[in-house]
């Protein structure tokens, strides 16, 4: 299990420099971590409403 | 096997890290808590990973070969921080000459501080800070899962004894060490983007808990139990923490052994506990050093060689009346408090730099909240900061009883702090077009000028 485990964690390393490395090769704007990427909005009343608006730049 | 494993993955690894300094950054931060000497049985269990990946991290930050490189600039953290390392340098030059592994923990050290510094080249986005986050993650998360599936399988019978060789080779330890991770992986679980990678997150985290409990470390639950206290108090969504410290509660209730809980019950009665009582000794001898070298103290452990230890009376320290007729110990101990290791090491003066870079964290913190009050846009930022100032709250809280002061990814977390407050700041200067604090813009929404907490 453990092998597993460790296998598993050191995938998520190379997922995650992998994405480091793609998302420097990209502008600012259309940066990413790929799957390991994180919410523009969270789903509070506050970001709710940001999102509920067309176009309006969520956080 | 895992050798194999680890040869085929270190031949995706290593030409990444060559030709990307933030991405070898990551896997030095990676090799430094994951211990991958400890998980591996043959041929890759002898290289130096963390050695490798700092020297190719340096190197191409030194040839200039990296992305989106920020330029160094002292900040009140990093002074901070230098003051400590130039005081301990000294302290560690004058050490007492019994101190054995005074130069292997100060090189340590150095090492860790170097890490956290080269921080402020690197991280300078909230696409980095995410990366810092989930490396940490992946490093300690990951044992909090292995140790934890371990503790659950076993129904608590698993003895978790820590990483030999490492910061975290005592259970004590480990377990301070793993409590510290818990916020960062609820923030990681609240913000990562896909659904499979935020439930695995919340995954290792219920896991970290249950290793938390296996590592019967009596140091590591209470301060597992502040966290989710000030979790509560914290939190903008004061429901939800609940819910979570609920879960946990009735996780430790139901998995927990007899043997844990009665180890536990013993926190009432510590005056009658020999183990504590050893550590109030260990505490005492930390004062008498200290007063006898109240600048630079007497060396990185250097209280743990017996010429110091039995060198002073109980009457010599500030808390010899704690002791009372309790049985003195017959061999010299480490010091098992962050703050006695400081004083002891390196006298007074260290540890008011010690607490100055700890308060540092906390008045960070309180600044990020403040500046990100009104700011829709950011309040993933102040999420961040409220994770990380839970982070150092586990270490302030959970180190009163291990000798933990120089265990890297406290240092990586403050400078974290740091490193966002920057962010934060950068994003609200008036010249780029976005409001200060308080001061609402026609881009925002309306009724995003009340204050983003919670009543």
């Amino acid at each position: 299990m453990e092998a597993a485990l460790f296998t598993l964690d050191v995938i998520f390393l190379v997922l995650l420099i992998l994405a480091v490395r793609r998302a420097d090769r990209k502008p600012a704007q259309a940066r990413d971590l790929g799957v390991l990427s994180y919410l523009n909005a969270k789903t509070d009343d506050v970001q709710r409403g940001l999102r509920a608006q067309k176009g309006a730049p969520d956080a | 096997m895992r050798d194999l494993m680890m040869l085929g993955m270190m031949m995706i690894i290593v030409p990444i890290a060559l030709s990307n300094a933030f991405a070898a950054y990551l896997v030095w931060g990676w090799t430094s808590v994951i211990a991958v000497p400890y998980y591996m049985w043959g041929f890759m269990g002898s290289l130096r990973y963390n050695l490798f990946f700092a020297l190719v991290t340096l190197l191409l930050l030194v040839v200039g070969k990296s992305v989106d490189k920020s330029p160094f600039r002292l900040n009140r953290t990093s002074v901070l921080i230098l003051l400590f390392v130039a005081h301990v340098t000294v302290s560690a030059v004058l050490a007492d000459a019994s101190a054995r592994n005074n130069f292997s923990i100060y090189t340590d050290l150095l090492k860790s501080i170097t890490y956290c510094l080269v921080m402020f080249f690197f991280v300078n986005s909230r696409l980095r800070l995410h990366a810092m986050l989930i490396a940490i993650a992946l490093g300690l998360g990951f044992h909090g899962l292995a140790e934890g599936l371990k503790t659950l399988v076993t129904a608590g019978g698993h003895k978790i004894i820590g990483l030999p060789g490492t910061k975290m080779s005592d259970n004590n330890h480990f377990g301070v060490a793993l409590v510290m991770a818990l916020p960062i992986l609820l923030y990681l679980y609240q913000y990562s983007k896909v659904r499979l990678v935020r439930l695995g997150f919340l995954g290792v985290l219920l896991a970290t808990v249950l290793a938390v409990i296996g590592s019967r470390s009596r140091g590591a639950f209470l301060a597992m139990a502040l966290l989710a206290f000030m979790l509560m108090l914290t939190s903008r969504r004061k429901g939800m923490a609940s819910l979570f410290v609920m879960l946990g509660v009735a996780l430790v209730l139901v998995l927990s052994p007899e043997s844990w809980f009665q180890r536990i019950e013993t926190i009432g009665s510590a005056d009658q506990d020999a183990s504590f009582m050893g550590r109030v000794e260990a505490w005492n001898v930390a004062t008498a050093l200290a007063l006898q070298n109240p600048v630079f103290g007497t060396g990185f452990h250097a209280m743990q060689s017996g010429e110091l230890w039995f060198g002073v009376r109980p009457s010599d320290g500030l808390l010899g009346g704690l002791l009372g007729s309790a049985s003195l110990s017959t061999h010299a101990r480490a010091a098992h408090s962050i703050y006695f290791e400081v004083l002891g090491d390196h006298g007074f003066v260290g540890l008011l730099l010690f607490l100055a870079i700890m308060g540092n964290a906390f008045v960070t913190a309180l600044q990020i909240r403040r500046m990100t009050a009104y700011r829709s846009d950011l309040l993933w930022a102040r999420d961040m900061s409220d994770a990380l100032a839970l982070s150092c709250f586990a270490f302030t809280v959970g180190g009163a009883g291990v000798s933990l002061a120089y265990f890297e990814t406290y240092y990586v977390v403050v400078c974290l702090l740091e490193a966002l407050r920057q962010y934060v700041l950068a994003q609200l200067r008036p010249a780029s077009g976005r409001s200060l604090p308080g001061v609402r813009v026609a881009s925002e929404p309306a009724g995003a000028d009340k204050r983003l907490q919670a009543p």
